[in-house]
């Protein structure tokens, strides 16, 4: 049914009214908080089809987020070409944000996944200065918050920081929440690139 | 209605402010905002009434372009309203004494981004339902699009 009225507790209503207004006062970050808030939303339906996406491959689950982001009227495509192909391209006008997924392997893994949104997506252009690296749980009996952890040990390492020559400052998780914000100088222009860490848990091994 | 009439100014707009490629452009969902956009246009370009220009309602978008589902409905009012075809403007309704005063747009903005919802009438703090409830939303076209609607797009 069509509700024909001002619904700001309908969560489409209230993210398309702060998308406009990000759009008219030029503010990124009223973006990115809208962005996240409606991936928060489009995480947890996923997570909550995991009996259906237990085996799904990268691009299938990215595909899934990309439709469900398309349908909140984002303009979302998954390997677009954008310097090579992201996993997640989430443009809204002028606004864009980038994310790559690795379903979880090891810390290695995702560490690929890092260096393809650090080194080659990324962008530190005042409309395009955060990204977002997902991390799908499928077959692994780790449990999502030492995956998280670990991740942000072995991103954190002043040996491997040394190698690959980067900077990063990974902020504390809170709350509740599955994931953590980084943030570190864009390896072009030295401008922050912030970048929030996140796992998807598509794990379903009833035992009955 | 004759969606051919109308030249295409607000459909150029759409899809370079949405920054769409061709093969995005044939794509259902871009096909059908367009669709309902051309109906939209078309529809006030045509029509004869102009008494309702000030104070357009979400029923009176709807009545036009149906039928339509809710989401793409919003997406498609949030459309109209970036592209300047609408303006919005806000009143609140006090649910006891059913008194009705206007509501500064600002005011709105401040209350949606910071998540603090007050009452207009009391100033009181209220939950984002009660001020939903209580706040109401309706439309006017541009001057922009007044304009364009004077011209003869035939």
């Amino acid at each position: 049914m069509t509700t024909l009225e001002f619904d700001l507790t309908d969560p489409l209503e209230e993210s398309l009214y702060n998308r406009r207004l990000a759009l008219l006062k030029n503010d990124y970050e009223i973006y990115i908080r809208q962005l996240y808030k409606d991936l928060g939303i489009c995480v947890k339906d996923l997570e909550a089809k995991a009996h259906y996406v237990h085996s799904h491959s990268e691009d299938q689950l990215s595909l899934i987020l990309e439709t469900q982001l398309k349908g909140m009227g984002y303009k979302a495509s998954h390997d677009t070409f954008h310097n090579g192909h992201v996993d997640i391209h989430v443009q809204y006008h002028h606004f864009l944000w980038l994310g790559e997924a690795k379903i979880y392997g090891s810390p290695t893994k995702v560490f690929e996944g890092f260096l393809q949104l650090t080194t080659r997506y990324s962008s530190s252009s005042t409309d395009n200065y955060h990204g977002g690296l997902l991390i799908y749980i499928q077959d692994t009996k780790l449990p999502s918050i030492e995956i998280l952890d670990s991740w942000k040990t072995f991103v954190s390492d002043s040996q491997r920081k040394k190698d690959y020559s980067y900077e990063i400052t990974c902020s504390d998780r809170t709350g509740r929440n599955l994931y953590f914000d980084s943030t570190m100088p864009h390896h072009k222009s030295g401008l922050e690139y912030f970048i929030r860490h996140m796992t998807i848990d598509l794990r379903h091994d009833p035992q009955k | 209605m004759n969606s051919e009439a109308v030249d295409s100014l607000y459909i150029t707009k759409f899809i370079e402010s949405n920054g769409l490629s061709n093969e995005e452009l044939s794509e259902r969902y871009y096909q059908e905002m367009i669709s309902w956009l051309d109906k939209f246009v078309s529809y006030f370009s045509c029509t004869k009434e102009t008494s309702s220009y000030k104070h357009i309602t979400y029923k009176r978008i709807y009545e036009v372009i149906k039928p339509i589902e809710n989401a793409e409905f919003k997406i498609f009012i949030n459309n109209l309203l970036i592209l300047n075809i609408l303006d919005d403007h806000f009143q609140a309704c006090d649910l006891y004494s059913e008194d009705i005063i206007p509501v500064e747009k600002e005011w709105i903005n401040h209350c949606i981004l910071s998540q603090s919802y007050v009452n207009p009438f009391t100033e009181e703090s209220i939950s984002k339902e009660e001020f939903s409830k209580m706040i109401s939303r309706y439309f006017s076209f541009t001057d922009e699009f007044k304009e364009y609607l004077k011209h003869d797009h035939s």
